[in-house]
């Protein structure tokens, strides 16, 4: 055995070991990407929950940030609903919310919508 | 006299062992700090995981439970001296259905969430079902607040760095941080484990009437002992 074949055997060993290093990493960097996109959910819902606090006016507006460095965007637009009879229903809106939040170089995004009564 | 030539010998000469090792110990180090990195990474990935799914238990079963609060229900905070929180804990629910989450201190100067409910068979819950949910509701605060060993206390959520509620009531502007009768409109939970990065935050509505079809006991998500 020469000293080559002892470097080759290293390289391969080096060379496969970093191999199973670098799958790991991805699968910790779609963990990490998981976690974010649940913790966005969780601020979605909660954004969700604060529209309960009072009257919505229709048009679209930034939400205050909660501190997880996504963004929130609340849009409330006219929901033209008609009964069984073809009578217009008043009154309802539909509540949009956006969070978007960089995951690396990419820009993530996530909606929750519900529809609203508002007489 | 026959002499070998110590390279006829087929072996390795000492530089070359010099150079093997050298170039071994350099891949070697390189990957066990990539390995010891990668586990580490992986640890903490674990706790956090660990962390967020008991949060979105115990919301879930929050929420739920809040949801199903009756329209005579009631929801409010008690505030023990020792706690460092604007509020040490909220009791809700009506005469004959009670429930605590209560923060209490740990030897490790950490907190645990732990959750009781009224005793069925105490004699306030016969007044109650009497005369309304005061005098159930008084007891029960006064046996919360003294920490009654008599109460069944189920550990929900331990190690806390901090925990602290505020409310929002029908019509509020404001949010405030205690809640001292009838029910809130909005209660905000913002509690944070030990290690993690940062708050996790719930926020719970509590209809002003009752919500239809959703189960009137939900068990809570105990934390498994050791955890």
């Amino acid at each position: 055995m020469v000293l080559m074949e002892v470097i080759i055997a290293l390289t391969i060993f080096a060379v496969v070991s970093l191999g199973l290093v670098m799958a790991l990493n991805q699968s910790f960097g779609a963990a990490q990407a998981r976690n974010q996109a649940d913790t966005a959910a969780r601020g979605l819902r909660n954004q969700l929950v604060l529209l309960h606090a009072g009257p919505l006016a229709p048009g679209s507006r930034d939400l205050p940030d909660d501190g997880s460095g996504t963004h929130y965007r609340l849009e409330v637009d006219p929901a033209p609903m008609s009964d069984q009879h073809k009578q217009p229903l008043l009154g309802l809106y539909r509540a949009t919310i956006t969070a978007q939040w960089k995951d690396g170089n990419h820009d993530e995004s996530q909606s929750i919508s519900e529809l609203v009564f508002q007489p | 006299m026959n002499r070998r030539h110590p390279s006829a010998r087929g072996g390795f000469t000492l530089i070359e062992m010099i150079i093997t090792l050298a170039v071994f110990l350099l891949l070697a180090g390189a990957i066990f700090s990539i390995f010891g990195a990668t586990l580490q990474s992986a640890d903490t990935l674990q706790d956090d995981q660990n962390r967020e799914d008991q949060a979105e238990a115990l919301g879930a079963w929050l929420r739920q439970s809040l949801l199903a609060l009756p329209a005579q229900g009631t929801l409010v905070s008690y505030h023990r001296n020792d706690r460092p929180f604007h509020v040490s804990g909220i009791i809700w629910g009506t005469g004959d259905n009670l429930r605590a989450l209560d923060l209490q201190a740990q030897a490790n100067g950490q907190y645990l969430l732990r959750f009781a409910t009224a005793n069925e068979d105490d004699d306030a819950t016969d007044q109650a079902q009497h005369w309304g949910y005061t005098p159930a509701l008084t007891k029960f605060q006064t046996q919360v607040f003294n920490d009654d060993p008599a109460l069944n206390w189920r550990v929900l959520v331990r190690d806390l760095q901090s925990a602290d509620w505020r409310f929002r009531v029908l019509n509020g502007i404001d949010w405030t941080d205690t809640a001292t009768s009838g029910k809130p409109l909005l209660a905000e939970l913002t509690f944070q484990p030990s290690g993690a990065a940062g708050a996790i935050v719930d926020d719970f509505w509590i209809p002003p009437v009752q919500a239809v079809g959703l189960p009137a006991l939900v068990a809570p998500p105990v934390a498994a002992p050791g955890s």
